[in-house]
């Protein structure tokens, strides 16, 4: 028998039972096709160690941090009319005026530079994942995309509907081009991505005795933020 | 003889009782104690790799309450854990929470915790604080979970940008157990190998 104070097992009891169960299982994963999603992921860890993670790493050490956070900021505002749209369809209109004002303060100077946060108007990415998730769609069995990485199906799914709401995809001026800027943005996203969290994905990996679970729920935590909006983790898990 | 003195110090500010440092002690008191000693000992560069662990043990030890902690991160395990797997496990669980934590601890060398607020939720005080670098006015949001155990405040979760340390461990733990056909021998093991490696 395990030896146990009163005031321990108290503790314990509030931790894992008073603080809503209901809360508590909202932190777990659905993940019934885990062999295939650890494969995909060994697969893509292959491709960040061999690929992402040294061209990361040389963008970070080339390239200074002001034109960093210039990058950082276009792509971002590339993205803005996405946030614009699903905070409208989430009928969230505080974020709608937020992330329409952004968009507003940013756009003289092409999103390049990031006037909004000083006016107040911090980033507030919403996507169409959320949005399902707003409106009442679970987030399904867990998913780990090729390339892409940690997913569900709720948002894989709206990664699609993301596709088609992004006006840079409709504005066809030449089909290369548009290809051609559509690959380097996306290329663009991923190393400026993996730069920013350079250090944070060195530690996880480091102190992980099982890489892919502690990804697996530092994603599901992560989505469960962004659908409510930052509010404090703590209302979330306790 | 310098470095004599000032390893005193240092000693001396780790093991100083709480209840001398501050009169009214609360779980901020809590968390601002247990923060300012851990960036102290982080950038004192004197001390060996091993000797800052094992001083950021004794705190881990005396601000967290890790019994607590450990049974949380093994879910439902614990209840079916022998004697002899849970003092395993304690014992090798203490020394990886002490290796996470240092992890997180060693990429804010330099910063400052600063205090926001405190607050009730449930039977828990939650303690916000930002951990701001002196260069810019970033800085990353933390949460601390704390909790009165035997009349004084412990610390049980610390919640970094969101993402909650116990919550994430606790399924990571798991995970390892029920690939292992619920073996906490194998977890052990495999916090073991962590820590040695």
């Amino acid at each position: 028998m395990l030896r146990l104070s009163i005031k321990k097992t108290f503790i314990l009891f509030l931790l894992a039972g008073c603080a809503s169960q209901e809360k508590f299982n909202n932190q777990f994963v659905s993940d019934p096709i885990e062999p295939v999603n650890r494969l995909v992921f060994s697969m893509n860890d292959v491709i960040d160690t061999v690929i992402l993670r040294p061209t990361a790493y040389t963008y970070k050490s080339v390239i200074p941090a002001p034109i960093r956070e210039v990058v950082y900021n276009f792509l971002d505002w590339l993205s803005s009319p996405i946030y614009i749209v699903n905070s409208a369809l989430q009928g969230n209109f505080t974020a709608l005026e937020h992330n329409t004002a952004r968009f507003i303060a940013n756009s003289p100077m092409f999103g390049l530079v990031d006037n909004a946060t000083g006016l107040g108007l911090e980033r507030w990415p919403e996507d169409f994942g959320q949005t399902l998730a707003v409106w009442g769609v679970y987030d399904g069995p867990y998913l780990v995309l090729p390339l892409l990485g940690p997913s569900n199906l709720r948002d894989a799914s709206g990664l699609l509907a993301d596709y088609f709401m992004d006006p840079t995809q409709h504005i066809i001026v030449c089909n290369d081009k548009q290809m051609r800027f559509q690959a380097t943005r996306n290329v663009g996203e991923v190393i400026d991505f993996r730069a920013r969290n350079y250090q944070k994905i060195k530690n996880i990996k480091e102190t992980s005795i099982d890489y892919y679970a502690r990804i697996r729920a530092i994603y599901k935590q992560h989505r469960n933020l962004l659908i409510k909006n930052n509010l404090s983790s703590v209302e979330i898990m306790y | 003889m310098s470095q004599l003195i000032r390893l005193f110090i240092l000693f001396s500010f780790i093991a100083w009782p709480s209840s001398i440092a501050t009169a009214a002690f609360d779980a901020s008191s809590a968390v601002s104690e247990f923060a300012d000693k851990a960036i102290i000992l982080m950038s004192y560069s004197d001390l060996s790799e091993t000797e800052r662990r094992d001083k950021f043990e004794q705190l881990v030890q005396k601000y967290f309450d890790l019994p607590v902690i450990g049974k949380f991160l093994l879910g439902k395990y614990w209840q079916t854990a022998t004697q002899a797997e849970w003092d395993a496990y304690l014992k090798v669980f203490a020394k990886n929470i002490v290796y996470t934590y240092a992890r997180q601890l060693d990429q804010y060398f330099g910063q400052r915790l600063v205090i926001y607020g405190i607050r009730k939720n449930g039977r828990f005080d939650i303690v916000s604080s930002r951990i701001v670098s002196p260069k810019n006015n970033e800085g990353v949001r933390l949460e601390w979970v704390v909790a009165k155990s035997n009349s004084t405040f412990k610390i049980i979760d610390v919640i970094i940008e969101g993402m909650s340390m116990s919550i994430t461990q606790r399924q990571e733990y798991t995970s390892v157990i029920q690939a292992n056909a619920g073996s906490i021998k194998a977890l052990v093991d495999a916090l073991s190998r962590q820590i040695t490696e």
